[in-house]
């Protein structure tokens, strides 16, 4: 079968790019045009043309209901559903007009493949991203993939086979994602971390007890009731276009609309002010408008009396809350570390609980009007500042600790370090609490310190009182849905002896000492599902170079040959999210979906789901077995028909009617109720006990993450060793042109947006002699990329970025992933892409 | 006789109609083929090239105008330049030999028909240029069916095929008029004629360009008197080398005093159409802004060298022909020449520097191999140089429509009777 | 009277290019021809996309889509030797018939928008091996010259054009600038706004709100 093409030989670097016309690549590297591939079944063949309700799958969050005409089985076009139960979450953008090109683009993987010389019995890894590729029968793959599965999991324990997985083949509640949760979770596969865009949500968790989940803000439409936006370390009207109308009608509706970003964006240009920051320094900012707001009296005390923390007593000796049953027999209580868990999906499950009053009525406090402590529960007029003694145990408000920890951090000493102008910052600070409600549109900030800029933002909000209100919240995503339940395909196999996931960024030690925790724990398969570390993680040499090789086996499934398909054993073809039934389900939109098959696979490529169940057949594992027996319909109906749905009428066979169904309010108001889902049910500025994202068994310095502290990011600060080497801040933009890895081959983007390039200002580029479209090398210890300089005015100078998502293949040599960074921090875990720096010299080489 | 004699008499031949009936017996000598080696070899020539045009333009309609260096935001090249250069050679011919006519005032020699035919061939040219630059050339039929008589573009073509037809019909008339067979009076009609339409041909040439509101180059009333007087340049100083050039071959002999006469003629015209030109920068420069745009770009810009090539070749060519102790042949020929690039230059600044200012220029679109020859890079750095430049098949095929020119122009010299007639 | 036109809030385009890829698929238009394209209102010194002027106090940055602005008084129209391009009475539409056009260019020339009409200077190219977009958009042939056509296959069934059916900026308006209670009139009698070229008296269709 080897002779047989398949779509990967001859895409050497860059190559794509010239290749871009489909049906050319296709042509050149499989023998026909791809779309000839596609298997036209009879009954689409005959029918001239008809329209399909689909739903875009790519995890932008932007869940896009979509009609595609079909004409004669193919995908001709493709417009937004006007028809869905909020007009105004009407959308679609670019990049879902060119989904037809995607699934017919040349880059598909059409077959199962294998490195030719690889094998279970002799797993080496010499020749890999070099070898030649074998097509495979489906039967032969996943027999394949399920004896290695097998072998290692006779030979090293169940775990030494991990999944990676993220939302490359599709963002869903049934499909993609999921599909893959499930899977590890069915035969007990040890689970990765991605370690991506986590670390303010860290931060965020703290305080409102919602772990790291994405869960925070209101719906999108409720921007539009905000007097105050901050729109915050983001550019939406490229990475999340279809929120922006929100906040511009929030704007024309007279509101403060401010960007904070030192690259001046169409946001900025949009915006009623625009914040140039220092990259990296916006905690401090934060902190700054913290200590105005207190400085100020710009509080609102009654709501820190009655909705936070502020009356909670902190102990002095271990630094917990005060509560009655400390005076109990067992003495103070072992608090679980917040945020808890070491899994996403149960970020919600669990830490979404939310105390009653009852549950969190042991939490003492002072009364002012008797000058003697009591319960929280009890106490009319709890004292906010001061300290006391309880009972022999000395105690703090935690508002006292609060206003006095914040009280060094003046807006002049920010302005030192952001170089924002006092003025500015506390201006900033007035309109935040003063010109209410106020909402924080919060982007990743992608630099070490994310988690006290999360933690920031909380805290903003907690003094203030904007969360929990219409018009008023801060954060990331709305809350995940209310009807439906994934448990039961994400974890099939329940959460009974479920482990934490192993963070992406600790698997070099993991690799290195072949430990985890201090026990053993060898690594022998590496199986990404709908995720590409090669393309999409820091420091790729390292990932290349370092690490891949040290796992025996690779296998992903995908549908596109991303670069993580170069360099792995077993590649399994995946169709295209129009290519089967599913259910979108995200927390940015007030809907669930029925995402409809618009045309059929091409090749051979199956939805993940189908992968799986094939690859269960051929193992010994009775439950896993059992799930999989499960149709894919009787799946969506373990989702979707739920006791909550049923209420509101939604069900299984509604949704496949409708398309569309709305579970709530287009203006959503998360945490409506003003309870938050920590211990004590209120929002807690001061942190108990702060914990590691994931216990990976190396400790933090508690005391430091009490209560907002400035720190440093890693590497990208004008202080840093690194500095005088590499003296450029070099970020990675998010472009409507890509979304992360993906639709970086789609040609008819690539129209408009060839080929990648370094973003920077002329100040900086002259200083080094390079004029615009100049081929440039930027570089730091990491790595290199070569690419064409762009000149940009609206980059801040001492700045440069890359545009995130191009694949190695587009840069002349190396690529923009060499360059980032992949220091592990402790408690956030999070990648920070952002914090690193760079040098740029022209590239004097050849151009190939 | 001597040569000097004849050549006397031949210098009364345009207006002595008295002699007319002579000549007409004698021009039936003139109409026997010349029998010339070299002339032969330059028709060989001549239609090896041509052929080897039309095979390029083959090519150019078969694999498509994406071979030409014409994009959407430069969308006219070398063609519509040539076209605008041999319109403007064809008319200053048939002016020179009319004028003299229709005016009833004393002329260039017996230069009248050979200039009349190098308009002919210009025209020829000229149409042939329009030609290959239209993308759809099979359906030409449609101009005549579905004619939009607003169209400047319409008014040029009625204009040019009347005056290609107007040519022949006058060239014929004087050969008649030399065999007696058309009246004086008749020719001189045809020459007023003619000479209107030559006036014509040029002023509506200039209106395709014109009457654009979209290009600040080009949207000036002066356009269309600068047209003629440039053609007037250009003409004459074609019928000035080509003359010299056949007396030095033997062809025909004119007297010195009739070159001395063009000569002073070009000279002037040269000034005229300085004049314009220092007319038409002031105006375009003194207001400021977009117009000052074009000045600069003309002068200090990427057309520059075409602009200080066409100022100083004018002005030497004004020199030498004004200058009688430089009127030598040699001298005079090169001044010919100047002038005659001197225009071309024009021609190019015109065409490209209309192209090379974009309106819209302070916002930034995508650019592709579509809307500009080079989108590498910004909008800013394609029109940093020269927006358009053409490819090797645009040149062969502009090089074989005027070779084409030339075959025309040279099948006259064997088969017509061109020469001034003989007693 | 009809009279077909297009409002476009400049202060709301953030230059999504939804419109230009509605355009592109609806039309089928071959590889590298946009009818509908999206500039970067920069000064014109920095490229598509990067901003202009000078950090931080003094920047120049916006997104302004231009398509054929469809003018009352086209310049294409009256040049057009053989009426391949001319204005629909119905509708105020400016349209063109390929079959006709005998890709002279002189429209392009004289349209002062540099741009909006593109020529096939080649065999039309398509990334895809079938026709995208709607069956009853007009074929494209080499050697012509094609614009935007405000979907006049859309419009004629009542169908707004395919660059209408959503701007993710909500910053794009169409409707009968005739109609005085129409959108479109009544967003020109609200809000300040600008024609392109005003000064080149085209009088174009296209209003762009400042």
């Amino acid at each position: 079968m080897s002779e047989l093409n398949v779509p990967v030989k001859g895409i050497s670097r860059r190559s794509f790019l010239k290749t871009t016309a489909a049906v050319a690549g296709a042509a050149a590297v499989s023998g026909a045009t791809m779309t000839a591939l596609a298997a036209t079944d009879e009954e689409t063949a005959g029918d001239e043309e008809h329209e399909v309700v689909c739903v875009c799958g790519c995890n932008c969050q932007g869940n896009c209901s979509m009609v595609a005409t079909v004409r004669e089985g193919k995908m001709v076009n493709i417009r937004s559903n006007e028809d869905l139960p909020y007009p105004a979450y009407e959308r679609i953008c670019m990049r879902g007009f060119s989904h037809a090109n995607r699934m017919y683009d040349f880059n598909r993987v059409l077959y199962p493949m294998k490195r030719k010389t690889w094998s279970l019995e002799e797993p080496h890894v010499e020749n890999r991203g070099t070898d030649e590729w074998e097509r495979l029968s489906w039967d032969e793959a996943t027999q394949l993939v399920a004896d290695t599965l097998t072998y290692n999991t006779e030979n090293y324990g169940v775990r030494s086979n991990c999944v990676l997985v993220s939302a490359g083949n599709s963002f869903a509640a049934y499909g993609g994602l999921i599909a893959g949760l499930g899977f590890a979770n069915a035969f007990g596969f040890q689970g990765l971390d991605v370690c991506l865009d986590y670390g303010d949500l860290v931060g965020i968790g703290e305080v409102t007890g919602s772990g790291w989940d994405f869960n925070q803000r209101n719906m999108a439409g409720d921007y539009r009731f905000a007097k105050t936006l901050l729109i915050w370390d983001t550019n939406p009207p490229n990475s999340q276009p279809h929120s922006w109308h929100f906040c511009m009608e929030a704007k024309d509706a007279g509101a403060n609309l401010v960007v904070i970003d030192p690259t001046y964006t169409i946001a900025a240009q949009q915006a009623t002010k625009w914040v140039p920051i220092k990259p990296g320094t916006d905690p401090a900012l934060g902190m700054a408008m913290l200590n105005a707001i207190i400085a100020n009296e710009w509080y609102d005390l009654d709501f820190m009396r009655e909705k936070t923390c502020a009356p909670l007593l902190v102990r002095e000796d271990n630094g917990h809350f005060l509560r009655a049953t400390d005076f109990g027999e067992e003495g103070p209580a072992q608090l679980p570390e917040y945020p808890f868990f070491g899994t996403l999906l149960l970020q919600g499950v669990k830490a979404g609980k939310v105390p009653t009053l009852e549950e969190s009525a042991h939490y003492v406090v002072w009364d002012a009007d008797k000058d003697a402590w009591g319960l929280i529960n009890d106490v009319a007029n709890p004292a906010l500042e001061g300290s006391f003694e309880v009972n022999g145990v000395k105690v703090t408000t935690a508002w006292s600790l609060f206003k006095e920890h914040m009280a060094e951090c003046t807006p002049e000493w920010a302005e030192g370090i952001t170089e924002v102008s006092a003025d500015t910052i506390v201006e900033l600070a007035r309109m935040y609490s003063q010109d209410t409600p106020s909402t924080i549109y919060a982007g990743y900030h992608l630099y070490d310190n994310c988690e006290e800029m999360g933690m920031t933002w909380a805290c903003l909000a907690a003094l203030t009182g904007n969360i929990g209100k219409r018009g008023a919240s801060i954060g990331h995503l709305g809350k995940s849905k209310p009807t439906i339940n994934m448990a039961g395909l994400a974890f099939p196999a329940g959460l009974k002896g479920l482990h934490d996931e192993l963070p992406w960024l600790h698997l070099p030690e993991v690799l290195e000492t072949g430990k985890l925790k201090g026990e053993d724990f060898p690594v022998r398969l590496l199986y990404n599902i709908g995720a590409n570390p090669v393309g999409s993680y820091a420091a790729q040499r390292k990932t290349i170079e370092e690490i891949l090789p040290k796992i025996p086996c690779i296998v992903t499934n995908d549908m596109e040959f991303s670069e993580t398909c170069e360099y792995s054993d077993i590649v399994l073809p995946c169709a295209h999210y129009f290519e089967y039934d599913w259910i979108q389900a995200s927390s940015h939109t007030p809907f669930l979906y029925m995402a409809n098959k618009v045309a059929d696979p091409i090749g051979e490529a199956k939805e993940d789901v189908e992968i799986f169940r094939a690859i269960a057949e051929r193992m010994d594992n009775e439950a896993a077995k059992a799930f999989y027996a499960k149709s894919n319909e009787e799946m969506m109906r373990m989702v979707v028909d739920t006791e909550k749905g049923e209420p509101v009428g939604i069900t299984f066979d509604n949704l496949k009617e409708k398309g569309v169904l709305a579970d709530r309010d287009e203006n959503w108001i998360h945490w409506e109720e003003q309870r938050w889902p920590t211990l004590s049910g209120r929002l807690e500025f001061y942190v108990e006990n702060p914990g590691a994202r994931i216990d990976i068994g190396k400790p933090i310095d508690k005391d430091f993450y009490h209560m907002p502290t400035y720190h440093t990011p890693f590497e990208a600060y004008d202080e840093s060793e690194q500095h005088e080497k590499y003296p450029l801040y070099h970020y990675c933009e998010r472009t409507r042109w890509h979304l992360h890895t993906q639709y970086n081959h789609a040609p008819v983007l690539r129209e408009l947006d060839p080929e990648p390039y370094l973003r920077m200002n002329p100040v900086d580029a002259e200083a080094r002699g390079i004029a615009e479209g100049d081929y440039v090398e930027a570089y730091n210890d990491r790595g290199h990329c070569v690419c064409k300089a762009k000149f940009d005015m609206g980059v801040r100078p001492g700045m440069v970025s890359s545009p995130k998502g191009w694949h190695r293949g587009a840069y002349v040599a190396g690529s923009y992933q060499e360059l980032t960074c992949d220091h592990l921090n402790l408690l956030h875990m999070n990648t920070s892409f952002d914090d690193t720096l760079v040098e740029v010299r022209k590239y004097e080489g050849e151009v190939r | 006789m001597s040569e000097y004699m004849q050549g006397g008499a031949l210098a009364s031949d345009d207006l002595d109609f008295s002699a007319s009936s002579d000549r007409g017996r004698a021009s039936e000598h003139a109409s026997t083929a010349v029998k010339s080696p070299a002339l032969n070899v330059a028709i060989g020539v001549s239609a090896v090239v041509m052929v080897v045009g039309l095979v390029l333009w083959f090519m150019q309609l078969s694999g498509g105008m994406v071979q030409t260096a014409m994009r959407n935001l430069d969308s006219w090249g070398l063609y519509i330049t040539g076209f605008m250069f041999f319109v403007g050679l064809s008319a200053g011919g048939l002016i020179i030999s009319s004028v003299p006519k229709a005016l009833g005032i004393r002329g260039f020699g017996g230069i009248s028909k050979v200039a009349v035919f190098s308009s002919i061939a210009c025209t020829v040219v000229a149409i042939g240029l329009v030609v290959v630059d239209m993308g759809q050339p099979f359906r030409v039929w449609e101009l005549f069916v579905y004619s939009n008589l607003g169209s400047p573009l319409m008014w040029d073509i009625i204009v040019l095929s009347t005056y290609l037809i107007l040519s022949c019909v006058y060239l014929w008339a004087q050969i008649q008029a030399e065999r007696g067979k058309v009246s004086a009076v008749a020719l001189r009609v045809i020459s007023v004629i003619a000479l209107v339409t030559a006036v014509l041909v040029h002023s509506v040439t200039a209106w395709i360009f014109s009457l654009q509101q979209g290009h600040e180059m080009w949207h000036t009333a002066l356009l269309a008197p600068w047209f003629v007087s440039s053609a007037l340049v250009c003409g004459t100083a074609l019928v000035m080398a080509v003359v010299i050039g056949l007396r030095r071959a033997g062809y025909l002999n004119v007297e010195q005093d009739n070159i001395v006469r063009l000569a002073k003629l070009l000279g002037a015209f040269v000034l005229v159409d300085l004049y314009f030109f220092g007319c038409d920068l002031l105006t375009e420069g003194f207001p400021g802004g977009a117009g000052a745009e074009v000045v600069a770009m003309l002068t200090q810009g990427p057309l520059a060298p075409y602009f200080w090539f066409e100022i100083i070749g004018c002005v030497a060519c004004a020199v030498i022909c004004l200058t009688p102790a430089l009127r030598r042949n040699g001298l005079l020929v090169t001044a010919s020449l100047l002038a005659i690039a001197g225009i071309f230059c024009k021609r190019v600044q015109l065409l490209v520097g209309g192209f090379q200012i974009t309106n819209l220029a302070d916002m930034a679109p995508a650019v592709n191999s579509m809307s500009i020859t080079y989108a590498d890079g910004t909008l800013a750095d394609a029109y940093a140089n020269l927006v358009y430049w053409p490819t090797p098949l645009e040149a062969g095929v502009t090089l074989g429509v005027v070779a084409l020119g030339f075959l025309v122009f040279f099948l006259g010299l064997k088969f017509l009777p061109l020469r001034p007639s003989e007693k | 009277m009809t009279r077909y036109g297009m409002v476009i809030d400049t202060k709301k385009c953030i230059g999504c290019h939804v419109c230009a890829m509605a355009c592109k698929t609806e039309n089928n238009l071959p590889n590298d021809v946009w009818w509908n394209r999206i500039f970067t209102d920069n000064g014109g010194e920095m490229g598509f996309d990067m901003v202009g002027g000078s950090y931080p106090d003094n920047l120049q940055f916006g997104y302004i889509p231009v398509a054929c602005q469809h003018c009352e008084n086209p310049a294409c129209v009256k040049v057009c030797p053989v009426g391949a391009t001319y204005k629909d009475p119905e509708t105020g539409v400016v349209r063109q018939d390929y079959d006709k056009c005998i890709g002279c260019r002189m429209c392009m020339s004289a349209c002062p928008y540099n741009g909006v009409r593109s020529f096939n200077w080649e065999e039309p190219v398509f990334h895809m091996d079938y026709a995208m977009g709607s069956k009853d958009a007009p074929e494209h042939q080499q050697h012509v010259v094609e614009k935007c056509t405000f979907c006049y296959h859309r419009t004629s069934q009542g169908i707004e054009p395919a660059c209408m059916h959503l701007c993710v900026g909500r910053a794009r308006f169409w409707g009968d600038l005739d109609d005085p209670t129409s959108e479109v009139s009544r967003l020109l009698a609200e809000r300040s706004h600008k024609r392109l070229l005003e000064d080149r008296g085209t009088e174009p269709s296209t209003y762009y709100l400042v």
